[in-house]
């Protein structure tokens, strides 16, 4: 049955004006057709004007009803009774009762037999319609916007000011592509979008995208215009410019644009600095490309994003010069909305290299201080790409094809002078090494990824292949002097002079598979049960020449190696996930079967090993509030040795560190437990959260380690008891009373006990450190001021059981500060202080204390066009020191190099957009 | 066995009224009724990280809700699990009590406020609807168009039927000529709309007011609880304000 036709109302005008004035109605409800009493029928009075309820009531079981205390004025009064046609009538109340007697309904059956005489009239007032214009059928000048179009549509008037009229009403919205971006000013799109761009102009009454997306109405009677964009007008650009220049020594210049067409993006950058300075942040990588981006929905459908900023070229010490290019291509297509990732980048890096480490070796029996200074130069080039494709066959299958490769090439020479004196402080051996490198590595990654659901009931079968391929290959030269003395009288002792070429080929290639199906068992119970198989093959190909006769030409056998090693896994695991309402538990188990094998090709000699390693896991998450979570879980880890641990390569390029290899090695066993708690309270703006971990080895790997008196050391990995690390952080904040002020509270403990052997005797070292972290901050409105303050006291400590009187223990305090200000007439300050004062120790003797202070000063100085001058001043007071410190077991290590210090940017930043976005304006 | 007997009376019994509800045009004046409540997820996912997850995950998180009626009172409670939890929107219903007394138009809520419970006591809103002459059927039922708006700004979409004469509806809608069987926050993006209408009150839940021992506190003062906390939250939290004072 049409549905006009329910929803028809009987409108049958009663002559009103002949009662008297009323502030009430009274009246009868009758199906005169039966002459049947209506109850229960519903009496509601409406406002004439706008239809707004104002009062309502059902009928008594004799059909009446009475509605009182109404003020003067038209109202509508509608009758409702199911399957009745509805009675609807406009009523006039004055001040005195309106009683309007018996009011007839009919039921719709009756009515259908009188309606398909009146039918075509209400065809007529079919509301809701949608009036299309194609826009190319309308001429307008080339330059033309949509504003101008409009003016030539029939029905549509645009006036001066801009505003829009449609039938005779006033437009309210005008949606782009039936989406609502531009905010409620309709001149936003009409006058900046150019009429070409547009297919189809649509007009109709309140429907709004919101109402398409819930499927029904949502109620505001606006008079809309829809325009409909030509699939290739989609597009716009944005980005940034920004360089600035000391005019001297530094300098930073970047340029970042994006410009997109529908769903089709492309981005690109130009970047060169020597400021160190570099990385591009993931919002930056999204836009432009550059970085390692990657997200998606994974296995049990949790989302990720990952960003891995560029790590080959990170924590170079020195001051860099880095060159960088990319570009990047993003699609979605299809129905199913298949997607294509594509980047390419380019990256160049030139760093000086100047350090100094200080070693204190700590024997049973004596102390060895060791001073080493080196001098480096480097230059790395390196060219990336990758795609990442991913096909929805159909709504249950999805496959997902990555692949990725680089090539580059890097050179470099370091040159070292070291000394090594005895706790007397005497000299026990001194030496000089230049090494040059030259390498060039290439490698393809290629992964195929494909999901398939199996029913609606959540079973999944994902499957993976992958491969991936290495190679390298280079050569370099290495000289080294070392001579030994004898500290007690300080005579030469011996002395080795090495003169080689070293050329080294290094190819590696993985294959792996793995295939893991989701089942679920029960309401709340599901299986996961999986298979990988992986195969590794490596060779390792690397030689030293001795120099003879101005040639380098002969072979030296011992420092020369060519091995092959292959390892081949299968593993296979289940695990059982029970999910209760509060909390969930999970439990399963892996076991691999491993086998490593090594062939050397000079001695014609191999080696395999074949180990069983088990990984159980387990873990407990509890909602014990509406506010606070809980998670514990274990992980037990067996990690075979590596082939290198056995039967280690010999190399000569220090010669005061020498590894030897121990066959008898057995597998490590690791017991990782982890923790996190967490209670939000927002109402009382308090959160506390914690999260620890402890990690105990069985059988870990460490180190044998003989020191002779000649300061040479000699390696060899063992199996040892009782190593364990833990840590425990904890955070605090709460608003500070009732003041808008932020307070933090982070205390964090870490402690580690590590076993090895030096010179024969059993060394066990303690440490630990502890800190607690107190801040203060405060968040202005509107984003206008920021301040925060912290404070961190950290103590740290270490023993090392071989030598308990030479305790290691210093304190660490560090002051951070980070203020940004948005002043009057465009200007922005911003400015970050952190300051480190470390105690001074017997080994650390020098004063590493530092005042970083960084601060940026920003003007807008072109209000519509986004540009700002900016000035940049970094490490104001010059005290940046390159440093770190490091204890191991029986070793103490400080080490400080070269860094950027001081330096002041002028310069200019310039965002830019343009096309759709300039609408949108939402990039920035 | 009597279990048994009992059941089969209960499935007699309804279907029995249900006949009679379609068969004739009896009104319903107590019983229960479910409804689905669906939230477009999506809709709140902005940016350009959003875009890469957007089509992988479903579009609608749904729960499932309860009101217990009878002619002056009202009960909204959550309701059965849905089959199927959203991935990552998968938060139960909440656990949220509703009574309104249609009589004396009071509204009492036992509400969690993120960690907190409080107690709302309340006159029912005013809701200023606008009656349309448009409608729909939901489970049978012809329900018309109502469209109001609350807190000056939030449109609401309600369809009533004048089938079952308790003015009441989900969450605390109520006042229009007949029960709402469906309701859109479109500004929001949620829905909802029953999928189960039964004519017998089951012994439990009572429709009875829900207690506790905070001070009870009205809209304004939840208002201004929640203002204080997330006033720079920005656009979710002005969601999340709404959403409470609903």
């Amino acid at each position: 049955m049409p549905k006009h036709i329910l929803t028809f109302v009987v409108s049958i005008l009663f002559a009103i004006g002949g009662f008297a004035q009323s502030s009430s109605i009274s009246g009868q409800v009758k199906d005169t057709s039966q002459q049947l009493l209506l109850e229960q029928a519903s009496v509601i009075v409406l406002k004439a004007k706008d239809s707004i309820l104002v009062k309502h009531t059902r009928t008594d079981k004799n059909g009446k009803f009475a509605i009182n205390d109404l003020q003067a004025g038209k109202y509508i009064l509608l009758i409702t009774y199911p399957r009745y046609a509805s009675f609807e009538d406009i009523i006039d109340i004055n001040e005195s009762s309106l009683q309007l007697g018996i009011i007839p309904l009919i039921t719709r059956a009756k009515l259908l037999e009188e309606v398909i005489v009146r039918s075509q009239v209400s065809a007529i007032r079919i509301k809701g319609d949608t009036l299309e214009f194609k826009a190319d059928s309308f001429k307008v000048g080339q330059n033309a916007n949509v504003e101008d179009l409009l003016k030539r549509l029939p029905g549509i008037q645009v006036n001066a000011k801009g505003e829009i009229t449609a039938q005779g009403r006033r437009v309210q919205k005008v949606l782009v592509d039936g989406e609502e971006f531009f905010g409620d000013d309709p001149t936003l799109a009409t006058q900046n979008l150019a009429a070409k761009a547009v297919d189809k102009v649509q007009v109709f009454e309140r429907k709004s995208n919101e109402a398409v997306a819930t499927e029904i109405d949502d109620g505001v009677r606006e008079q809309t215009v829809n325009l409909v964009l030509k699939e290739d007008a989609k597009k716009g650009y944005f980005g940034r410019a920004e360089a600035g220049s000391d005019l001297n020594e530094f300098y930073d210049a970047r340029l970042l644009a994006n410009r997109f067409k529908g769903s089709k993006k492309l981005g690109g950058y130009v970047t060169t600095n020597r400021t160190g300075r570099n990385n591009i942040n993931w919002e930056d990588a999204q836009n432009f490309g550059g970085g390692n981006f990657t997200s998606g929905v994974s296995e049990d459908g949790g989302m990720f994003i990952s960003f891995q900023s560029d790590q080959d070229f990170s924590g170079t010490e020195g001051i860099p010069t880095n060159t960088t290019a990319g570009v990047m291509f993003n699609n979605k297509y299809g129905k199913l909305k298949n997607s294509t990732q594509n980047n390419y980048n380019f990256r160049n890096q030139l760093a000086i290299g100047d350090g100094r480490t200080t070693t204190q070796f700590i024997l049973p029996d004596t102390v060895f201080f060791q001073e080493q200074a080196r001098v480096s130069n480097a230059q790395r080039w390196r060219h990336q790409g990758s795609t990442r494709n991913e096909l929805k066959l159909d709504s249950l299958t999805t496959i997902q094809i990555n692949v990725n490769g680089q090539i580059s090439r890097s050179t470099s020479d370091v040159s070292n002078t070291d000394q090594t004196k005895n706790e007397e402080r005497n000299l026990v051996n001194e030496g000089i090494r230049t090494r040059t490198q030259n390498s060039l590595s290439q490698n393809l990654n290629t992964e195929l990824f494909i999901t398939r659901k199996l029913n609606s009931k959540g079973s999944l079968l994902t499957a993976t292949v992958s491969n991936r391929n290495s190679y390298t290959s280079g050569d370099g030269f290495l000289f080294n002097t070392n001579n030994f003395f004898n500290p007690n009288i300080g005579s030469l002792d011996s002395s080795v002079v090495t003169n080689q070429l070293k050329t080294i080929y290094n190819k590696s290639n993985t294959f792996n598979s793995r295939l893991s199906y989701n089942q679920p068992l029960a309401k709340r119970l599901t299986l996961n049960l999986n298979y990988s198989f992986q195969r590794t093959n490596n060779e390792n190909d690397n030689r030293s020449f001795e120099q003879r006769n101005g040639k380098y030409d002969s072979l030296n056998m011992i420092f020369s190696n060519h091995f092959i090693f292959d390892n081949t896994s299968h593993t296979g695991g289940f695990k059982l996930a029970y999910k209760q309402k509060k909390w969930n538990v999970q439990a399963g188990l892996g076991i691999q079967n491993l086998l490593l094998e090594q062939r050397d090709l000079f001695k014609d000699t191999s080696l395999s090993r074949s180990f069983t390693n088990f990984n159980p896991t387990a873990n407990f998450s509890w909602k014990f509030s509406s506010s606070g979570n809980f998670n514990v879980s274990y992980n037990g880890t067996q990690q075979a040795p590596s082939l290198a641990q056995i039967a280690p390569l010999i190399d000569n390029n220090n010669p005061l560190m020498i590894s030897i290899g121990n066959p008898a090695l057995k597998p490590s066993f690791n017991h990782n437990i982890n923790f996190w708690f967490g209670d939000f309270k927002v109402i009382s703006e308090r959160n506390i959260y914690a999260y620890g971990n402890i990690n105990i080895t069985d059988n870990a790997f460490s180190t044998r380690e003989t020191i002779g008196s000649n300061g040479v050391r000699t390696f060899q990995t063992v199996n040892v008891k009782g190593n364990i690390f833990g840590n425990l952080y904890v955070s605090y904040n709460r608003k500070l009373g009732n003041t808008p002020i932020d307070f933090e509270l982070q205390p964090n403990v870490q402690m580690s006990v590590n076993n090895n052997f030096v010179n024969g005797l059993a060394n066990k070292v303690t440490s630990y450190s502890l800190g607690i972290q107190t801040g203060f901050g405060y968040y202005g409105e509107e984003d206008k001021i920021s301040i925060w303050l912290g404070y961190e006291p950290e103590w740290n400590n270490s023993v090392s059981s071989i030598q308990r009187n030479l305790q290691t223990a210093f304190w660490i305090h560090t002051i951070t500060s980070d203020i940004s200000w948005k002043l009057p007439k465009d200007w922005t300050i911003k400015t970050n202080l952190s300051a480190n004062f470390r105690q001074q120790t017997e080994v650390f003797g020098r004063n590493v204390n530092a005042i970083i202070w960084n601060a940026d000063i920003e003007k807008k100085i072109v209000k519509k066009k986004n540009i700002f001058l900016t000035l940049s001043a970094n490490d104001i007071l010059n005290q940046n020191i390159g440093f770190s410190r490091n204890i191991r077991t029986n070793m103490i290590q400080e080490n400080t190099f070269l860094t950027v210090q001081r330096f002041f940017l002028l310069g200019f930043r310039w965002k830019f957009n343009g096309g759709a976005m300039q609408l949108g304006g939402n990039n920035e | 066995m009597n279990n048994k007997i009992y059941t089969i009376i209960c499935i007699f019994c309804s279907v029995a009224l249900h006949y009679h509800v379609y068969a004739q045009d009896i009104f319903l004046k107590k019983g229960w009724i479910e409804f689905e409540r669906q939230e477009n997820v999506q809709k709140d996912m902005e940016g350009v990280w959003a875009e890469n997850f957007k089509d992988k995950i479903p579009k609608f998180k749904v729960t499932y809700h309860n009101l217990y009626f009878d002619e002056s009172k009202t009960l909204f409670v959550n309701g059965k699990e849905p089959k199927e939890k959203h991935p990552w929107f998968n938060e139960d219903a909440s656990d949220d009590i509703i009574f309104s007394d249609l009589t004396s138009k009071q509204i009492i809520k036992k509400q969690q406020v993120f960690e907190r419970t409080i107690l709302l006591q309340d006159s029912l809103r005013n809701v200023e609807w606008r009656i349309t002459d448009e409608t729909r059927d939901i489970v049978g039922f012809e329900c018309r168009k109502a469209v109001g708006k609350l807190l000056d700004s939030i449109y609401v979409v309600a369809f009533f039927t004048d089938q079952i004469p308790v003015n009441g509806g989900p969450l605390a809608f109520s006042q229009l000529p007949g029960m709402i069987l469906g309701l859109a926050i479109p500004r929001y993006s949620i829905t909802y709309f029953a999928t189960r209408i039964e004519g017998i009150l089951p012994t439990k839940p009572q429709i009875v007011a829900p207690t506790h021992k905070s001070k009870p506190m009205n809209y304004t003062e939840l208002f201004q609880m929640t203002e204080k906390a997330m006033k720079d939250w920005g656009k979710w939290g002005k969601k999340y304000q709404i959403l409470f004072m609903l």
